[in-house]
């Protein structure tokens, strides 16, 4: 099992029972709460939350660990099949917020600038672990701080896939943000 | 465990869309001088749209697709109050506006505002709600009536013991017409008070760019179209991407992808610079406070190679000065090449060595500007400049960047233009003329000094000041020790209220004016520190933005209306509200409006003659019989450009000013706004003056400044994500917050390294030799023989009534006369506006005006009281250079100091660092360091010059963290 966080739950275990997903507290479910609203019991594997949320990101593998090369960005659509939403996912070689594998270096954001929708496909730049400028108005993200803008235009931090390792493969299993053009990332 | 965390903020995934019968209020946003439209949808809680076009608002299908103008992420919603009930409201970006913004663009800041939007349940709580007055060291919260009959009573007071001129006003220069008209009519035509200034200066006087107004140019000529026009642009102190975002955005970026070539005078890269030199522009890295230099050296290279637009300097250049033995202004071409060729500041083996900027970089610069083509065509050529050259070397930088540009052609058509890029909105619309003859000073031979409302307060002087939405410390030069002096005048006193008893703190008060203290009141939207939290006896709560009907206008005159669309938290009132209150309680007349369109109705006829000029909207308005507001209304974000004239039966907008192309219709009524300038330079002659710029004014000071030793030079700068004077709205958005937790200083690895510090260390930065300039108020021999100083009422402490009449009579009648020169006229500015600054008691200048060339067309009888600080001799502008000041005692040093956690990046010029000047998160302010050493000529800071040694402290709490701060690079391309 890999992950970087200490609020960690099995999720071979998950995946093996989605049925108790939305009843039981899954850590991608932990995750979308954010801090404040939940209680994490100090016991390892068993999150308990003050505050169930209604909606659940759909479970995507994307590639698979040692198929995912340094500096390499890869894109895949998320959630599946909206092509409306390109997201990438790019090992940094890097300890990034939010990443995942053995160095937490694993990160995963959309292609599309928040600020007006430009494509950022192309446009890593992997000696400052940032993707951009956008090629409409040059705003730059910074991958190791969940997306945050280094300098820029978008009202809002680059929105970042929420990952998972299982057996080897890398999942997308949520975002943490607005993904640009949605009213909602579920609708 | 790793270091992952919980993002600083944790972003929505989705956003409520506005039903199809949702409201649609428009306004323009309030932050920098770009004043980008927005469109506010206002729906209330309980309902919401759906994702097709014929389900929401914005008649958009979801998703929708890049750049489609109407989309809204979570920090463009937020829940507002209307009438009591809780309202949704997105503010997005007009997609339909026809300038400044274009399809729905926007900055960071400005596309944040509805975070702006109070609202308890974000960190906006903390909103003024209630008028406030500190009893036994808290501030307790009063009614409105016994707050302004507190400050009224004190104010008579004070008024009768020490003078109009102990009773001063700080306030803002920009935050609306209504507010800033009610404002300065209370100041200047109520109290009739000298004693007055506004956010950025000390002094409330001339123009922020003297070099261009005594050039003849309005610095806001310009429209935002102009900088796409030009072959090459010539930009000095500043990056437009990071202070005035959308004018890169949507006019000069789209230019550089088409051709144009940006030349950028800056120490620090950053985004847009970067991006122009990438795109075939050369990127000038300066040392602070040399652009004086760099401009001489590349007009000399002009001239030595008869490259100056010949064409242009013989139509549109004064071939003969105005006045004898004049230090600045060139008698026509011929002198100022004469000048500058021998000019030994203008040499260029000096320039390199002083500016740090390589001789073939200075050469090509020349070249691109000026050089014609093979066939003998020219390159359009613009020229446009911010704070970092006016806020470093105010009069020598913009006299000779202007004349820079004037010989290159530049001044007067579409893409050949010379303009300020500005700060902040223009908001300035003056109620009354600026007393001058109530102000002290008066340098001999020459002109009435505004009062320096810092040094004035630290001298006493000053019993009662009322602050208006400014932090005013953290934005004065030598933050740290204005704020002792503030400290010790006010909490400092002995004479502290200590009941809630309205006559009891009326009596105390008074006790504290009359033993050497001052009473300060503060009014804002927030609780600021220090001014507000701990100096202040009265704080009174203000309504802002969104929460009131407001007007001004932007950086190309373009006048919106900005909606009310939200209830003001508590008891809170718009400023001019408050204004009035207080004046009819003082008892002053002028001041019956019933709402703000009554306050903009009226001041259009104080506006008459300035660059906002909106008479025409006004008698438009009443013709049709329509409120002046409701027209403007109608213009959505678009507006109207000023002067606004009424020609064929409509308003016309005009694009720029002195502009040679423009075509006028026939003029309606009484309203009839044509003056010279709009098609002519603003001089007598309608020609422009080239000024030159010695280097000696400022030399002294500059090699004062410059660093020694270990020390570095510690300058400010803006960043993209904080509006400059970072808006403390901006402070309370967890967004812009993750992003600027603390202030930051950028240092360049070489630098660092030997510092050992790294990005993310937290570091000190200080100095203990910053110069001030006190003291010179008084009635002292001194005092009267270097400054002039008249005796009044408010320094009246050291003279009998006879001397003092006798000194009156004697600088009223010596030989100069009092009014040899004036920055305080008809044509010149308060804070860029035109503002009558003059007093009517004041005659005018006798000195003979020397016969100038024949005019290019009729005179124009509004230049006719033209003045100006041309006319200034050696002997009248000695005693104001700092060598002088210093001499004379009127210098004394401070130690101060402030935090910032660095950056370490190759993009700060070596040598140099640079820093926020304002973030209240950081501790201490870097303008802590800057001198209190104003220029001689026109009074305005120096804020951009200041040096200090850098020692690291440790390592800040964002260095390992990936929740807030990125240390990454601002000119990644």
């Amino acid at each position: 099992m890999t992950s970087n966080n200490d609020n960690i739950i099995d999720i071979k275990k998950e995946s093996e029972h989605p049925e108790s997903e939305r009843l039981c507290m899954t850590r991608r479910n932990f995750l979308l709460m954010g801090a404040g609203t939940i209680v994490l019991s100090t016991m390892p594997g068993i999150v308990a939350a003050v505050k169930l949320i209604a909606k659940d990101y759909p479970r995507q593998e994307i590639i698979s660990l040692k198929d995912l090369k340094k500096d390499q960005p890869i894109d895949f659509l998320y959630p599946p099949n909206n092509p409306s939403s390109s997201f990438f996912i790019v090992k940094l070689d890097e300890e990034a917020g939010g990443g995942v594998g053995p160095n937490n270096d694993i990160v995963s954001f959309s292609n599309l600038c928040s600020h007006m929708g430009g494509p950022l496909n192309g446009t890593y730049k992997a000696s400052h672990k940032a993707i951009g400028p956008c090629p409409l108005h040059l705003t730059t993200f910074d991958l190791t701080r969940h997306g945050m803008v280094i300098s820029g235009h978008a009202t809002e931090s680059l929105p970042q896939a929420r990952l998972e390792i299982s057996e080897g493969h890398i999942y997308a299993v949520g975002v943490t943000g607005l993904i640009y053009g949605q009213h909602d990332n579920l609708a | 465990m790793s270091k992952i965390s919980k993002p600083h903020y944790m972003p929505e995934d989705k956003v409520p869309l506005p039903p199809t019968d949702a409201e649609i209020f428009t306004t323009v946003c309030d932050y920098c001088v770009t004043g980008c439209g927005y469109k506010v949808y206002r729906w209330p809680v309980g309902k919401e749209g759906g994702p097709t076009a014929d389900q929401n608002a914005y008649g958009a299908d979801f998703p929708v697709s890049i750049m489609a103008g109407v989309w809204a992420s979570p920090n463009q919603h937020n829940i507002v109050s209307v009438n009591g009930k809780p309202h949704h409201v997105t503010v997005i970006a007009d997609n339909e506006n026809q300038g400044p913004n274009l399809g729905g663009d926007h900055s960071i800041r400005g596309g944040t505002i509805a975070k702006k939007c109070y609202n308890p349940d974000t960190p906006t709580r903390d909103r003024l709600q209630y008028p406030m007055v500190r009893v036994n060291g808290e501030l307790q919260r009063v009614s409105w009536d016994d707050a302004i009959d507190i400050m009224a009573e004190v104010s008579n007071h004070v008024l009768d013991k020490y003078g109009k001129s102990a009773w001063g006003m700080k306030m803002y220069s920009y935050q609306y017409w209504e507010n800033t008209h009610a404002l300065t009519k209370l100041a200047f035509q109520g109290i009739k008070t000298p004693a007055w200034a506004v956010h950025d200066q000390p002094t409330g006087h001339g123009p922020d760019t003297p070099g261009m107004a005594d050039a003849g140019i309005d610095n806001f000529s310009p429209c935002y179209e102009d900088w796409s026009l030009a072959d090459v642009l010539f930009i000095a102190g500043t990056d437009l991407f990071e202070s005035k975002t959308i004018i890169f955005n949507d006019w000069v970026l789209p230019a550089i992808r088409r051709g144009m070539k940006v030349i950028s005078v800056v120490p620090r890269k950053t985004t847009g610079i970067a991006f122009a030199e990438k795109n075939g522009g050369l990127y000038l890295e300066i040392n602070p406070g040399t652009d004086t230099l760099l401009l001489h050296a590349i007009s000399r290279i002009i001239v030595e190679n008869g490259w100056e637009d010949k064409e242009f300097v013989s139509k549109w250049i004064n071939n003969r000065t105005e006045e004898d033995n004049e230090v600045f202004q060139a008698d026509g071409f011929d002198d100022y090449k004469e000048w500058i060729v021998r000019y030994k500041y203008a040499e260029l083996d000096y320039v390199v060595e002083k500016t740090g900027i390589p001789a073939d970089k200075i050469r090509l610069a020349a070249e691109w500007i000026a050089k014609p083509n093979a066939d003998g065509t020219r390159k359009k050529t613009s020229v446009g400049f911010e704070k970092g050259l006016y806020w470093s070397n105010n009069y020598l930088g913009t006299a000779a960047i202007t004349a820079l540009g004037l010989i290159c052609g530049a001044g007067n058509r579409p893409g050949q233009v010379i303009g300020r890029f500005g700060g902040h909105q223009r908001g300035m619309m003056p109620g009354g003329k600026y007393p001058a003859a109530e102000a002290p000073e008066k340098f001999p031979g020459w002109r009435k000094q505004g009062i320096d409302l810092d040094r004035w307060v630290e001298d006493g002087r000053a019993k009662f000041v009322w602050v208006v939405g400014t932090t005013w410390i953290q934005a004065s030069l030598a933050s740290d020790h204005l704020s002792s002096v503030l400290k010790k005048l006010t909490r400092g006193n002995p004479h502290q209220p200590t009941s809630l008893d309205k006559q009891h703190i009326i009596d105390t008060f008074k006790k504290r004016a009359d033993s050497g203290g001052m009473v300060l009141v503060d009014q804002d939207i927030y609780p600021v520190k220090p001014i507000g939290t701990e100096h202040a006896d009265i704080v009174l709560p203000a309504a802002t933005w969104g929460e009131e009907n407001f007007t001004r206008a932007n950086g190309e005159r373009r006048i919106r209306l900005y909606e009310k669309f939200y209830d003001s938290p508590g008891e809170s009132l718009p400023d001019w509200k408050i204004a009035q209150k207080f004046a009819k309680r003082m008892g002053f007349s002028g001041f019956d409006w019933k709402d703000s369109n009554e306050v903009f109705e009226d001041a259009a006829f104080f506006n008459k003659g300035r660059r906002t000029s909106y008479v025409a909207l006004v008698e438009y308005a009443r013709a049709h019989d329509r409120k002046a507001h409701d027209v403007l209304r109608e213009m959505g974000t678009t507006g109207i450009q000023a002067p606004v004239r009424w020609e064929d039966g409509k308003l016309v907008g005009t694009k720029r000013l002195h502009d040679s192309t423009l075509k006028t219709g026939t003029p309606h009524g009484l309203t009839v706004i044509n003056p010279g300038w709009l098609r002519k330079f603003k001089t007598k002659t309608g020609r422009a003056n080239l000024l030159k710029a010695p280097w000696e004014m400022f030399m002294d000071y500059w090699e004062f400044m410059k660093p020694e030793g270990d020390e570095l030079w510690v300058t400010t700068a803006r960043i993209n994500e904080f509006w400059q004077s970072g808006f403390d709205d901006q402070m309370r958005r967890p967004y812009l917050q993750q992003r600027w937790p603390d202030n930051f200083l950028e240092i360049h690895p070489d630098d660092a390294r030997a510092r050992k510090i790294e990005s993310g260390d937290l570091v000190h930065i200080s100095h203990n030799r910053i110069p001030i300039e006190v003291g010179g108020y008084s009635n002292s021999e001194e005092d009267k023989k270097v400054r002039g100083i008249i005796p009044l009422h408010a320094n009246a402490d050291q003279e009998t009534p006879d001397l003092l009449q006798q000194s009156v009579d004697d600088n009223y009648t010596g030989s100069k006369g009092i009014a040899a020169r004036t920055m305080d006229d008809d044509s010149l500015e308060i804070d860029d506006e035109l503002m009558r600054f003059s007093d009517s008691n004041i005659s005018p200048s006798e000195k003979n005006h020397i016969p100038m060339s024949p005019d290019l067309e009729e005179k124009d009888p509004i230049m006719d009281n033209l003045e100006s600080a041309i006319g200034l001799s050696w002997e009248d502008v000695k005693p104001m250079t700092f060598s002088e000041m210093q001499k004379n005692g009127y210098v004394k040093y401070v130690s101060a100091s402030f935090e910032a956690v660095a950056i370490v990046t190759e993009n700060i010029k070596k040598g140099v660092t640079c820093s926020y000047f304002n973030l209240p998160s950081g501790k201490g302010s870097a303008n802590s360091l800057a001198g209190r050493i104003l220029d001689p000529i026109s009074q305005r800071p120096r804020f951009k010059l200041a040096r200090g040694s850098i020692k690291k402290i440790g390592e800040s709490k964002y260095k390992h963290s990936f929740a807030a701060m990125s240390f990454k690079s601002r000119a990644i391309l």
